[in-house]
């Protein structure tokens, strides 16, 4: 009974070790705090979203994950909203970098930043 | 007693003619294979249902699959906003533009288009339903072709901890249910239809997948 108890939860471990480590990227809470901040609309559920995202720049290399398309993308309209467009830019390049194929638009978003 | 031999032999024999085969993604999305997809912009779903909140939720939890997927999802807050801006709120709208316009705004090689057929919660003692009717196509923005598309019906169970009074039970399933946190719920139906897109070639089994199961069957007869 216990070596057969123990098999089972030697088994899911395992299982759930595989699930995990499917994902190519790290996500942290995103959708969470997206919906909130879509249904909220308020400084706090904003800035909950904001934390966020630099949450998973700064933790998707810890594990082992990659940073998803999209987030330096997000983080840069923040910074473009507040009128930081250097920090803007910097943020679409290193969106560039990762996903070359994201260029259009995103040139189209750094002559935004510049117009303004 | 020779009637049911007789039906049963019959019934035996049919079910050895024609069985029921899945049919692989590269079979059954052939443009898919062709085309090779990478950028794609996630339209506003439309909403067909009377709840207000099924947009918000879909368009929220749709980028972590399709990226999972192995594909370029275009930043979705940012195609919001410029649609926004545009007076487009939701797929419907952008029905008639030509489609080359997305690869010019947002440089993506396909559009997808998502429909909210139903959404609803359903009780039944102790145990709530969600059903969650969604349709997603895939349209490329070089040839205006359908490159994918998927249609389901799914049912998520929402049960409260079973506490050994069913009264109890009762009343615990239509709280947890009222506040049920349907982002998990919507996050899980969106992938459980993404499954079946060929994966895009960030995933590390790019072009590998062309015999996957593509949710859809057909009849064959030997």
């Amino acid at each position: 009974m216990i070596i057969r108890n123990t098999i089972l939860v030697v088994l899911l471990l395992f299982v759930t070790a595989c699930a995990q480590n499917k994902n190519i990227y790290y996500w942290a809470d995103y959708s969470n705090t997206l919906y909130e901040a879509n249904k909220e609309k308020s400084v706090k559920s904003d800035e909950r979203h904001y934390a966020e995202l630099i949450k998973i720049i700064s933790s998707a290399d810890h594990y082992g994950k990659k940073i998803p398309p999209g987030i330096y993308f997000e983080l840069s309209m923040y910074e473009s909203k507040k009128g930081n467009h250097d920090k803007a830019n910097m943020l679409l390049s290193k969106e560039y970098a990762l996903y070359p194929e994201a260029k259009i638009y995103i040139d189209n978003m750094k002559s935004g930043n510049q117009n303004e | 007693m020779n009637k049911y031999i007789i039906v049963t032999t019959f019934i035996l024999f049919l079910s050895g003619c024609v069985t029921t085969e899945n049919i692989g993604k590269m079979e059954a999305y052939p443009k898919m294979y062709e085309e090779k997809p990478i950028s794609i912009v996630v339209l506003p779903a439309i909403n067909k249902t009377t709840a207000a909140d099924a947009t918000d939720l879909f368009s929220t939890t749709v980028a972590q699959p399709l990226a999972e997927a192995g594909f370029y999802v275009v930043s979705i807050p940012y195609v919001n906003h410029v649609l926004a801006l545009e007076g487009i709120q939701d797929g419907a709208q952008v029905r008639d533009i030509p489609m080359e316009r997305f690869n010019y705004l947002f440089g993506a090689d396909a559009v997808l288009f998502v429909t909210i057929d139903q959404w609803d919660t359903t009780y039944l003692l102790t145990v709530a339903d969600v059903t969650v009717g969604l349709k997603f196509e895939l349209i490329s923005t070089k040839t205006s072709e359908v490159l994918w598309q998927q249609q389901r019906v799914i049912v998520h169970e929402t049960t409260s901890n079973d506490s050994g009074s069913i009264l109890f039970d009762i009343i615990a399933t239509a709280v947890t249910t009222a506040t049920t946190d349907y982002v998990p719920i919507a996050r899980q139906v969106n992938s459980q239809i993404l499954n079946t897109i060929p994966l895009g070639k960030y995933h590390p089994r790019y072009e590998l997948d062309a015999n996957d199961g593509s949710g859809h069957t057909k009849k064959v007869k030997h």
